[in-house]
């Protein structure tokens, strides 16, 4: 028997390696001035790749998946990485002369042309600094100029936050920016078209959604699923549920779950979408207890609960297939939880200490 | 300034008034305040715990080991008092630190 036909005769008997397997790679931004990848098969470091700025604080991916953005704080600084060479492909800087610009959160067009942000601006005058106003701006990624900005809307004035929600309709003609309200924007004019009050007659005392920073690669396009929180108005409960949005209908759906943690993380699915995993935290300081929460999403039901000891300050993340949990950030190791039983299986020492989002790419 | 010494009651009295307010007492009559941790004075110029003690008054919600924190603080400048600040002025302080818990002795000498 040749090797093909061994091969053939493996996948007849149905040996063949199950469709689903762990083989994507992990990246992430890590002290001082480079990118970690992981390969998720064995769970080591599989390369780093430098870069020329500084530290990154950001990584996002551009629509077609093919590049990785990194943005890092110090002189505002893009870079575009090919994932298949690992090489910089393309770069730019925004600050110039006395500004510099302090952006929250980035989210690209689906044509992956120009970055929308909301940012503010720090002016070096000859005996001081002078902060400005928070502002949206619209980055075009050839130039590496900001071409547009605008004034964000008085009520939402220093309430913007670090990070923030933000999505296109699939079309791109709309922005979805989820605060204490979502609102949604004429992309082009940046313009406020539409508001959808929270705490209006949709789920009583609705206060935030919270949806992740677009990190899913499973993610169906438009449709977005985060959780939020309510506080009903007669005897003040908090409850905390799942807020769905479909982007092209404008169309929302809100289910609660139950009552309110201290603080709950973002929202992990798997693969198939069925299953979701969640970081609540229980307690502040010395009584704090960090565990996993297990989703059924077809019934929007919680499962599972594990405790487990987190640290003091950690990101999370979900594995290309769905079956290892990560936590990572502030410091220099990735831990490793096997997401059936939600026990830790390994930890990684990376070797530097890690500074941004993680992005998990399945592999081909 | 302990050269001078208060010789009527008015003097005395500023003299009490003074020594009020650099203690660290907090009288019953002030109401109903909320409890609060008191923290040393100078121990950052914002005032927000994080190297010494954390939002409880306490250290069990500070990174372990400290040196995990090390980044966040440097780079965004969250607690400038405590570190350099990575933006303006030492942007160069940790480049020979990758992992803060074990390279800290890498980390470079600072003379503001």
């Amino acid at each position: 028997m040749d090797r093909r036909q061994f091969v053939g005769a493996l996948l007849a008997t149905g040996a063949a390696a199950p469709a689903a397997a762990r083989n994507g790679f992990l990246y992430v931004g890590a002290w001082q001035k480079q990118v970690i990848v992981i390969d998720e098969t064995n769970l080591r470091v599989a390369g780093n790749i430098a870069l020329q700025y500084d530290v990154p604080r950001t990584l996002a991916l551009t629509p077609d998946k093919k590049q990785l953005i990194v943005f890092s704080m110090k002189d505002c600084g893009f870079e575009f990485i090919d994932l298949a060479t690992r090489k910089i492909e393309h770069s730019f800087v925004l600050n110039s002369g006395g500004k510099r610009y302090r952006p929250n959160g980035i989210e690209l067009t689906p044509d992956g042309k120009k970055i929308y942000t909301t940012f503010y601006m720090v002016e070096q005058k000859i005996d001081r600094f002078e902060v400005g106003k928070t502002k949206w701006g619209i980055i075009d990624v050839a130039s590496g100029k900001l071409e547009k900005e605008e004034d964000v809307p008085k009520e939402m004035e220093g309430r913007m936050g670090r990070g923030g929600g933000m999505r296109f309709s699939p079309d791109g003609k709309f922005l979805y920016s989820f605060r204490d309200n979502v609102y949604i924007y004429d992309a082009a004019t940046l313009k406020e078209v539409d508001k959808i009050e929270l705490s209006k007659p949709l789920f009583p005392g609705v206060e935030r959604v919270m949806v992740g920073p677009g990190e899913d690669p499973h993610e169906p396009e438009g449709m977005v699923l985060g959780f939020f929180n309510s506080t009903d108005p007669i005897v003040h409960r908090s409850t905390f549920g799942f807020a769905q949005f479909d982007l092209a209908k404008r169309t929302f759906e809100f289910t609660p779950v139950g009552p309110s943690t201290t603080g709950i993380m973002g929202l992990h699915l798997t693969p198939d979408r069925k299953t979701g995993y969640t970081v609540a935290f229980n307690g502040q300081g010395a009584n704090r207890r960090c565990e996993f929460w297990t989703f059924d999403i077809g019934s929007k039901q919680l499962v599972k609960k594990q405790e487990f000891d987190g640290r003091s300050r950690f990101d999370f993340s979900i594995s290309s297939d769905g079956k290892t949990l990560y936590i990572f950030g502030a410091g220099n190791t990735l831990e490793a939880y096997d997401a059936a039983t939600l026990r830790m299986t390994k930890e990684l020492d990376v070797n530097a200490d890690m500074t941004s989002n993680m992005l998990v790419r399945p592999g081909a | 300034m302990n050269h001078l010494k208060a010789v009527n009651q008015k003097a005395r009295r500023i003299e009490d008034s003074l020594a009020a307010t650099d203690g660290d007492f907090v009288a019953l009559q002030q109401g109903n305040a909320a409890q609060r941790p008191h923290y040393p004075m100078g121990c950052s110029i914002v005032f927000s715990p994080g190297w010494e003690v954390d939002s409880a008054g306490g250290t069990a919600g500070l990174c372990q080991p400290v040196e995990r924190d090390l980044y966040d603080c440097y780079i965004s400048c969250y607690w400038p008092a405590q570190v350099p600040d990575h933006l303006n002025n030492y942007p160069d302080w940790t480049a020979k630190c990758a992992a803060a818990t074990k390279d800290w002795r890498n980390i470079d000498l600072v003379f503001p």
